[in-house]
């Protein structure tokens, strides 16, 4: 079965400087086996060693990039066009931190997630490695903060002052009845390894202020403000100054 | 390594992305001809791993940027970027991410301030980048 395939600018010095070229396959794989069958001199800038697609190497069949659908056991069908997509990467040369193992139970935790393509073990890693401030323990950080720590962020910080009433309770679900009387912080500590002993969970019992907004900020990926005053001032300022997401 | 040609404003072009999207890297294709560059498109920087230290170009404007390279009967020949607070001179993340043929220019900016641009490019083999001279048509004959 033909199919077109484009080859990028960089590749076509390895097709006789053609930008369109025929192979024949099933799937994409056999495609780019065809392809490569034909034009050797591609082979090294499309694989690894390992004979792995090379994970800057996208592949497109029509609109679609083949990550979201099979990877290389993509089907394709005659007349269908395969595009080749150069992933355009570098950096200077500090490397990224290396994202954090997964235990054996963390595995068993996440495996719904993991099982996601759009999540996936990078993406379960990375959220492991994410650091998260709540502004506020209340009707909005509770349950922010019980999906962060659910779906595996690995560091919560949560800013209050306050204690638990009665009256928080209709809302504010990181509490509970016993929780009454006690710091919501402590109480937002129990409920959150209760739910995920995973989490490392930082308290920060105080009022948050524009005076110490920025060492609070300092350190995490991003701030959530559940204050319930929409980009409160103390908030906005120090986030744009830091460059933490919020 | 034969040069790469800058034509005119390239090099202030890629200069000025620098210093805007300092201490976040910039990133842009550059179309031209054979070995003269003659225009430069910025494009946004997509990384999802810290714009400090790493960018990264969508797949859409990777595309883009060949079309409008094709359709003003140019080609392709790289990609610049810069690197805030580091000389400009290839990672290894650069080497593993690099495609034959195409030009690197990487702009150092230093506290704000472009210092420096090299241009370099992908040895056959894979192994190494070399660098290549860089010749500016763009810049007016000095006064001295």
């Amino acid at each position: 079965m033909p199919v077109s395939i484009h080859i990028p600018t960089p590749l076509r010095p390895f097709t006789n400087k053609l930008d369109v070229v025929q192979a024949s396959g099933a799937t994409v794989g056999e495609v780019l086996h065809d392809l490569t069958t034909q034009h050797a001199g591609l082979k090294q800038h499309l694989y690894a060693a390992d004979g792995r697609l090379r994970s800057f190497v996208n592949i497109y069949v029509g609109d679609e990039d083949i990550r979201y659908l099979q990877k290389e056991q993509t089907p394709v069908a005659d007349g269908q066009t395969v595009s080749i997509i150069p992933s355009v990467a570098g950096g200077s040369g500090v490397a990224a931190p290396a994202l954090p193992a997964l235990s054996g139970d963390e595995i068993k935790r996440y495996s719904r997630h993991l099982i996601l393509s759009e999540v996936g073990m990078e993406g379960q890693q990375k959220l492991k490695a994410a650091k998260v401030l709540c502004i506020g323990a209340g009707g909005l950080g509770s349950p922010v903060a019980m999906y962060l720590a659910a779906a595996g962020v690995g560091t919560i910080g949560i800013v209050d002052f306050d204690s638990v009433d009665l009256s928080n309770l209709q809302r504010q679900i990181l509490h509970g009845t016993s929780d009454v009387g006690r710091s919501k912080l402590a109480s937002a500590k129990d409920t959150l390894h209760n739910l995920n002993p995973h989490v490392n969970v930082i308290t920060h019992e105080v009022a948050l202020s524009s005076a110490n907004a920025l060492d609070l900020f300092r350190g995490y990926d991003v701030v959530v403000d559940g204050t319930a005053i929409p980009l409160s001032v103390a908030t906005q300022g120090p986030c744009m100054a830091w460059a933490v997401r919020f | 390594m034969t040069p790469v040609v800058l034509g005119p404003g390239v090099r202030a072009a890629i200069e000025q992305h620098g210093r805007e999207t300092y201490p976040h890297e910039c990133c842009g294709a550059l179309l031209g001809d054979g070995d003269r560059i003659v225009a430069t498109h910025p494009l946004s920087n997509v990384t999802t791993e810290g714009p400090r230290r790493r960018f990264r170009i969508d797949d859409k404007d990777y595309l883009t940027s060949e079309r409008q390279a094709s359709a003003a009967g140019l080609s392709l020949l790289g990609f610049y970027h810069s690197h805030p607070d580091h000389p400009a001179v290839p990672s290894q993340y650069d080497l593993d991410h690099a495609w034959p043929t195409f030009v690197y220019p990487i702009v150092s900016v230093t506290a704000g301030t472009a210092v420096a641009l090299r241009a370099w490019a992908l040895r056959a083999d894979r192994s190494a980048f070399d660098e290549r001279p860089i010749a500016d048509t763009s810049e007016p004959a000095s006064a001295s």
